[in-house]
């Protein structure tokens, strides 16, 4: 902690809660690396299907733990739709 | 109509288990009900020493266990409080596996026949001892101290209740230090609930006043009812008795008198 943090009134909580958020999600053991990237595999394939997506560019992470216990956010650059044939 | 089994549980050693077994056992007594409190710690036994019950054991879960005694016979009354509230003690010379789970729940079934609210206080860990002390339970209380490893504990806890069925009345939070809390330096109840995903079943305050009572073997909300942990506890035992029930963190008690001054002069608080 430097002392501005202290003179912020910022203390050491926001290490512990932002560390266990990510302890949970993997104590929980939902989703593993292998089955996050099993996983974006199969969204990516039904995506290809409607729009040209910009290959390498996509992310899936699990990261916010709410209401809903956590959030599973997918990010996927598009070029645009899919030309209909 | 037959009694609830509660569990209280952490995982965690160390975190209250014992002393909040105690205290809302007794407060869930004092206000009419018929409360058996089993210590579920095989071969660490605790429980009656909170209470100060500890000379007037004489027969232990293993003695019911193993036909020795009848389970009425076992029990030690607690004097206090007019045949409302009686202890199963554990038993220091055997282990947990020593207790068959089908054996501890027989006894669970007969004890909801004669009381309204049989509490189980769980050992730490997660092994033979918390599976004997949880499996047969209505519901839980899982406590925690607002740090990393016992909140990580405590989740792990919510986990495996959750397999074997068993509701969750919510999370107590010991030992919260109010004024790292304020500093910032110590996760709130907002944000343990946040993390965990439970209702808050209770906020208990670090607060000296628990260790001078056990010195004496007194339950906090018997000899000292009118601090704030005396209604924590309170507040926890109307929690077990309406889960609607709304737990409101505690304010702060406002700095009065001399004494107050004093310690406000010497940087408490």
């Amino acid at each position: 902690m430097s002392w501005l943090d202290v003179l912020f009134g910022r203390g050491t909580k926001q290490n512990a809660k932002s560390r266990l958020e990510v302890m949970l999600i993997h104590d929980r053991g939902l989703f593993s690396e292998a089955a996050l990237e099993e996983m974006e595999k199969e969204i990516l394939t039904v995506v290809r299907k409607y729009a040209e997506i910009e290959t390498g560019a996509a992310e899936i992470f699990v990261d916010k733990v709410d209401n809903a216990r956590m959030m599973l956010s997918i990010r996927v650059p598009v070029r645009g739709q899919k030309s209909k044939r | 109509m037959a009694g609830q089994c509660i569990v209280v549980t952490s995982a965690k050693g160390g975190v209250g288990k014992t002393t909040i077994t105690g205290n809302v056992g007794f407060a869930l007594a004092a206000s009419g009900y018929r409360v058996l409190l089993i210590d579920g710690d095989i071969g660490l036994k605790n429980l009656d020493s909170v209470l100060g019950l500890e000379r007037r054991v004489v027969y232990d879960l293993f003695d019911v266990v193993t036909g020795r005694v009848a389970l009425g016979d076992a029990l030690v009354r607690d004097k206090r409080l007019n045949d409302r509230l009686f202890l199963l003690a554990a038993s220091q010379t055997h282990f947990k596996e020593d207790i068959p789970l089908e054996k501890f729940s027989e006894i669970v079934e007969e004890a909801r026949e004669s009381f309204d609210y049989v509490l189980v206080d769980s050992p730490a860990g997660i092994e033979h001892g918390f599976r004997m002390s949880t499996r047969y339970a209505d519901k839980a209380l899982v406590v925690t101290v607002p740090e990393v490893p016992s909140i990580r504990d405590a989740d792990r806890v919510l986990g495996l209740l959750e397999n074997f069925k068993v509701g969750i009345i919510g999370v107590v939070i010991n030992r919260l230090n109010k004024t790292l809390v304020r500093q910032g330096n110590m996760l709130s109840p907002e944000d343990v609930v946040d993390l965990l995903q439970v209702p808050l079943a209770g906020v208990v305050y670090d607060d000296p006043i628990i260790v001078q009572a056990v010195n004496q073997g007194e339950p906090v909300v018997y000899k000292y009812p009118n601090t704030a942990v005396a209604k924590a506890y309170v507040n926890i035992a109307k929690k077990i008795e309406n889960p609607d029930y709304e737990v409101a963190v505690a304010a702060e008690q406002k700095p009065r008198g001399f004494w107050n001054l004093l310690g406000f002069l010497r940087g408490d608080n």
